[in-house]
């Protein structure tokens, strides 16, 4: 028990030792521990998160939708869990490329961050980060061929498993570019089929993502999957065939029965036409020949009227003859008649008085006969007279009568004319618009059948659908961020490797030292007669206790605070829950096991080569190493030049290899450490300065509002505020490199030779580069990753996975990510034709963001990417990458100091009688102090060059494994960055110095060398 | 006026509640080329005493003149500068740097003095001319403490102390040893100081103090000290 207080007693008096033991113990056990955690809680942590919110495992999308049918036989599959059919659609929703999804409550769910989950049609859950609750989202129109409505109203704020990377991958709409996701309830889609289905394999649930047993898992799922593939894309292709060769046949027959039905009508109108007409001709005939009866009539009418008149005037000649003969007018005849009358009836009288024999008689009789002659002749020419009369009265009766007749006769025809002209000119208006309808009619029936036709021609031209089978790789992100986290590991592998062994190296240096200096007492204890195990148990107290603290310490540190540190710096660029913290039981048993078998083994041997010796032996201190004369020495005239203490120096450094390994060791590590923090720093500060400053010079680029072969006039001159602008094309493309798809931007410009006012293309030599009408300038480290060097090919996808092979031109300087230059000819040569989405500009600084909401004010633009916005991104991972570099320097600083701190210390107190004699000699305390640095200061300096040495190549393996595959990274590291690790260092030297000046001021001559007497 | 007067000198040690006195109230004179052996047994204070006298501890009162300063007032660098230039010291285990050759330990106290003496010729003095490029460990220990005091006598210093300086050394080499003290001693002129616990020593000596219990017990001035190969051990 005594041999433990004793423990105690030692540390209470060595305070600085046992600290010191237990920092290094604690720093070793952090860096390693959590280096090595973090990876494994990354994995975990983002395996939850896509356990949690049931991300697929597949997902299929098909050029031709999916069917009921499809969804059937994925379910019948062996090793499928769920099989969810949804939809989703892409628009451009105030200027962003937006993917809108039905949201399924067993698939793909989503964080929700903030809000509800969607109860009503006209609900929508939007990306963090893009609108805020209550927001009004309206879609364009176009929309409504999939979805009920284009208003929707914000109810919560998401993350999506499917959207863990800032990157979003491609889409078809806008740049190319996917901006953002939102949800809305599946029941708002119109569509007749499903536009993806989502599959989960058996058993995948319970499998970590990224692990092998995960990726068996979904390996057998993804046979099947790929055997099912070819059968549904033929059955949906003889289905979408069938449909469509029956509403060929239904168009034919409908136009069949159309054609027939419209025939026959046209016909009947036809006949009817020509029935018409045969009716109108006939009206024309009777009409002519009614005309010619009528002049007929009127002709013979005229002719008896004259006849009649004539005939009557030569009665009335006659009469008027008679009447001369009488020599009366007409109108005496009456008279005359009756006065012959009464002379004939007096005749008579006297006759019938008279000898009918006698003369007289005879005379009379003549008389009268003469009288009755007159008489009668009279009385013809009344009764002529009368005729005549009556036969003129007849002839102008006749004569009224015809002409009210022919009047009447004549009104009749003209009425009849005048129906037959109608007739006619209806008739030609029946004609006309019959004509009209016909040749409507056969354009129409002609159009129909081409339509069948081409519907025919389609059909037989009508490709298969083709199934695309995405996995969880195929999620933007999702591979990068394994990257990451592996990354990390190997980080892992080197960095707390290097601080365990600083921490045996110190650990053991400390112990023998410790064990060395206790030699006496050790001897002292054995000839008391404790047994050797007790003692070497007061030692391993001593060191467990130490090393307890260290680990209880380091692993605390290791597992809940380097994981987050590290943490942050990777997943800047992700969007993911926070860390889940694991304390590794297991791996801290080890290291505590490791940490325990390797002090205990130290002070084991260390104590145990004590027991070797005698106790008397023990009791009298450790003969003094024996001098060696060294190299130098027998380089002479080197050799005499030096002053005594360089001598000691010299032969001191050669004496102790094992502490000028250890120092070389703990100094040079620091030093490297330091300069990588710094070199971090620069290729960080580098990149923007090269990539932001050298490079892209241009201040932003503006998307036109719509796609077009030629960009208007009205948009050019809204331009006129900015100092240079350039046409272009710049769409999204993916390349396959490393078995990643990785996105790359194609830029075509209009004017290549305005180029260069934009972006500086130079190549690795700095010579400026121009863009040629045959290839595309390719960024460097996509030519990198692809393997192609000038005159050669490569290939790129857009969103529908068709290729476009392009032939490389040039390489130019470039840091952040993929581009592919090139000139609108050449676009034209690989694309069909020429086309033109943004501008990019140079604008007066101060006048940016004026002239910005302007053109995106004036609505030819629908969104703009400004410089500054992508260098603030950047500034974000420098910012996080700076806590790396802290986290770093923070740990080299503690190990440097420490190291020195350990290392200096022992050194002196090997050297106490050392150190003494020189005091007692008369050294002044800046001599005693100058001769135990200058081993030091020789030893740091030699490790600083050597630390610089591996500084470099750890900055670049660092800066190596941290680079993604959208960023290069500078491995130069700055010149004022040599200076200050050096000057950091040398502080670090000197404050150490410092301290141990103090101890050596207070090493006492008397105590020190009488410590044997 | 002597060339050493210590006058009163005390010192005592405070540890923790316990005040140990090592030396009360000590007065001796030493003249200049005397060779003085300080004798008593462990413990007596006779290292005190040295050590005060070699300037690498002070006096808690008293005062200590040597060749006419009071070291006792000196400060820590006065006493740095009085350790460099007047003293050397011999020790009982030597004190030699290991990892430099006997000449270079000599070289190394000389180097600092202002009129040190020849390295290699004081090797020689003490008859290791031959074995200069050796370093410590390769020495024997008589050899060794003949290092020692070669790198004493280098400094060219105005006091020669040696705290039992035979101690560790069988009697045949501790008598060589005390031989080569004498004969620099009385060739030299050199004052020179001897702390040992062993009487016959004291015979060689010019005077001899005796200390106990940290008080002197009586000082002996013998006229005719006898050459240490005269006496009988």
């Amino acid at each position: 028990m005594l041999l433990f207080k004793n423990s105690f007693i030692k540390i209470q008096k060595s305070l600085g030792r046992f600290f010191s033991l237990i920092f290094i113990v604690a720093l070793g056990s952090a860096f390693f521990a959590g280096v090595r955690e973090t990876s494994s809680d990354m994995i975990r942590t983002v395996d939850n998160y896509y356990d949690t919110y049931s991300l697929m495992d597949y997902r299929i999308v098909s050029t031709m939708g999916l069917t009921e049918d499809d969804v059937l036989s994925l379910k019948k599959l062996l090793h499928v869990d769920k099989v969810v059919p949804g939809y989703s659609f892409e628009t451009v929703v105030n200027g962003d490329a937006t993917k809108i999804y039905g949201y399924l409550d067993d698939i793909n769910q989503v964080a929700i961050i903030e809000g509800r989950e969607l109860q009503n049609e006209n609900e929508i859950l939007v990306e963090r980060g893009t609108y805020a609750l209550g927001d009004t989202i309206t879609l364009e129109s176009d929309v409504l061929d999939f979805v009920k409505s284009t208003t929707y109203t914000v109810v919560g704020i998401v993350d999506s498993p499917m959207y863990i990377y800032e990157n979003k991958g491609i889409s078809t709409v806008s740049d190319g570019k996917l901006d953002t996701f939102m949800y809305i309830l599946p029941s708002n889609f119109t569509l007749e089929y499903y536009t993806e289905v989502y599959l989960t394999a058996k058993d995948s649930v319970s499998k970590t993502a990224y692990q092998d047993d995960y990726k068996e898992t979904v390996s057998c799922l993804n046979d099947e999957l790929v055997e099912l593939k070819p059968i549904r894309e033929t059955a949906r292709y003889e289905e979408i065939l069938a449909q469509a060769m029956q509403e060929i046949y239904d168009a034919e027959d409908e136009l069949n029965k159309q054609k027939q039905e419209n025939d026959q009508k046209f016909a009947d109108a036809k006949a009817e036409l020509d029935n018409s007409e045969a009716l109108l001709n006939q009206g024309w005939a009777d009409y002519n020949n009614g005309k010619a009866i009528l002049e007929n009539t009127r002709v013979s009418m005229e002719k008896t009227f004259a006849d009649t008149r004539s005939e009557l005037e030569a009665g009335e000649a006659n009469l008027n003859a008679s009447l001369a003969s009488y020599g009366i007018s007409i109108e005496e005849v009456p008279s005359m008649i009756e006065t012959l009358k009464s002379q004939v009836s007096s005749l008579e009288a006297l006759l019938a008085t008279l000898d009918p024999e006698s003369a007289e008689y005879q005379a009379y009789s003549v008389q009268l006969q003469t009288l009755q002659t007159s008489v009668s002749g009279l009385e013809q020419i009344n009764e002529a007279k009368a005729t005549l009369d009556n036969g003129r009265k007849e002839l102008e009766e006749g004569e009224a009568t015809w002409t009210r007749e022919y009047n009447a006769s004549l009104a009749s025809l003209n009425s009849a004319y005048q129906e037959l002209i109608d007739g006619e000119a209806e008739l030609d208006a029946g004609r006309a618009t019959y004509d009209a309808n016909y040749a409507t009619y056969l354009a129409e029936i002609q159009d129909a059948e081409q339509q069948i036709a081409d519907a025919r021609a389609e059909v037989a031209n009508l490709e298969k659908p083709v199934w695309y089978l995405f996995e969880r790789e195929d999620i933007p992100g999702y591979t990068t961020f394994y990257d990451s986290a592996t990354k990390v590991d190997s980080i892992a592998a080197v960095f707390p490797i290097f601080f365990i062994l600083v921490a045996f190296l110190m650990g053991m240096n400390t112990m023998t030292r410790m064990i060395e200096e206790e030699r006496g007492e050790i001897g002292l204890f054995i000839s008391l007669g404790y047994s050797k195990a007790k003692i070497i148990a007061s030692y391993l107290f001593y060191v467990f206790l130490a090393t307890s603290i260290g680990l209880v310490l380091g692993l605390t540190v290791g597992y809940l605070i380097v994981p987050i540190i590290i943490y942050r710096v990777y997943v800047s660029m992700f969007v993911l829950p926070d860390l889940e913290l694991y304390f590794n039981v297991l791996m801290s048993t080890i290291i505590a096991i490791v940490c325990f078998g390797a002090m205990s083994l130290v002070t084991y041997i260390t104590a145990n080569r004590n027991f070797k010796y005698m106790p008397a032996n023990l009791l009298r201190p450790e003969a003094p190493k024996m001098g060696k004369k060294v190299l130098l020495e027998k380089i002479h005239f080197l050799w005499k030049r030096l002053s005594f203490t360089w001598k000691v120096t010299v032969r001191n450094l050669f004496r102790y290899k094992k502490r000028i390994v250890m120092t070389l060791i703990g100094i040079s590590g620091c030093t490297a450490l330091l300069l990588t923090g710094f070199g971090i720093q620069d290729s960080i500060g580098s990149l923007m300065d090269k990539q932001f400053g050298e490079i892209e010079a241009y201040d932003a680029i503006f998307f036109l509002d719509e796609e077009t072969n030629e960009v208007g006039e009205e948009i050019l001159v809204s331009l006129n505020e900015v100092n240079q602008y350039g046409i272009l094309s710049m769409e999204s493309f993916t390349f396959n490199a490393n078995n990643k798809n990785i996105d790359l931007y194609l830029m075509a410009f209009q004017d290549v030779n305005s180029v260069d006012n934009f972006i500086h293309l130079k190549d690795e030599q700095g010579n400026p580069l121009t863009i040629d009408d045959y290839g595309v300038i390719l960024s460097s480290k996509t030519a990198d990753m692809l393997n192609v060097h000038v005159g050669e090919t490569f290939g790129i996808r857009n969103s529908e996975n068709e290729l476009f092979v392009l032939k490389v031109s040039g390489i130019s300087e470039n840091y952040v990510n993929h581009y592919a230059y090139m000139s609108e000819n050449y676009y034209e040569q690989i694309f069909g034709e020429k086309k033109y989405n943004a501008v990019m500009t140079t604008m007066d600084d101060d006048k940016i963001s004026t002239i910005g909401n302007d053109l995106i004010d004036s609505g030819y633009f629908s969104s703009v990417q400004y410089i500054t916005d992508s260098m603030n991104m950047f500034q974000d991972i420098i910012r996080s990458m700076n806590d790396i570099v802290l986290l770093i320097l923070g740990f080299s600083t503690f190990l440097a100091i420490t190291v020195l701190y350990n290392l200096t210390t022992i050194n002196i107190s090997e050297r106490t009688r050392e150190i003494a004699t020189l005091k007692v000699l008369g050294f002044h305390d800046k001599e005693v102090s100058a001769y135990v640095y200058r081993e030091t200061l020789v030893l740091t300096i030699f490790g600083i060059l050597i630390g610089m040495g591996l500084g470099v190549l750890l900055n670049q393996f660092v800066m190596t494994v941290a680079e993604t595959d959208e960023i290069l990274f500078v491995k130069d590291i700055y010149g004022l960055s040599y200076l200050y690790t050096f000057l950091i260092m040398t502080l670090f030297t000197v404050v150490v110095q410092f301290i141990t000046y103090f101890i050596l001021k207070k090493i006492n001559m008397i105590d020190s060398l009488k410590s044997v007497e | 006026m002597p060339f050493i007067e210590v006058k009163k000198l005390s010192k005592t040690y405070q540890m923790g509640e316990v005040t140990i006195k090592a030396v009360e109230n000590i007065s001796f004179t030493i003249e200049e080329g005397e060779l003085v052996v300080v004798l008593g047994p462990s413990g007596a204070g006779k290292t005190t005493v040295l050590n005060i006298l070699g300037g690498m501890d002070t006096p808690t009162s008293g005062s200590v003149i040597v060749d006419g300063k009071d070291i006792s007032k000196f400060n820590r660098k006065a006493l740095t500068n009085y350790r460099r230039y007047d003293i050397g010291f011999v020790f009982q285990f030597y004190n030699l740097v290991g990892n430099l050759t006997a000449l270079e330990n000599v070289s190394l106290a000389s180097q600092i003095c202002k009129h040190p003496k020849d390295s290699l010729e004081t090797l020689k003095q003490v008859g290791l001319g031959d074995r200069s490029g050796h370093f410590p460990a390769q020495l024997s220990g008589g050899e060794q403490q003949r290092v020692s005091i070669a790198r004493a006598l280098a400094k060219n210093p105005k006091l020669l102390l040696c705290d039992e300086p035979t101690g560790a050394l069988d009697s045949k080499t501790g008598r060589m040893i005390l031989e080569l003290l004498q004969d620099t001693c009385h060739k030299e002129h050199m004052t020179t100081i001897i702390i040992t616990h062993n009487a016959v020593i004291s015979e060689m000596a010019d005077k001899v103090i005796k200390i106990k219990n940290g008080m002197v017990a009586d000082i002996l001035i013998q006229k005719n000290p006898k050459l240490v190969k005269d006496i009988d051990w």
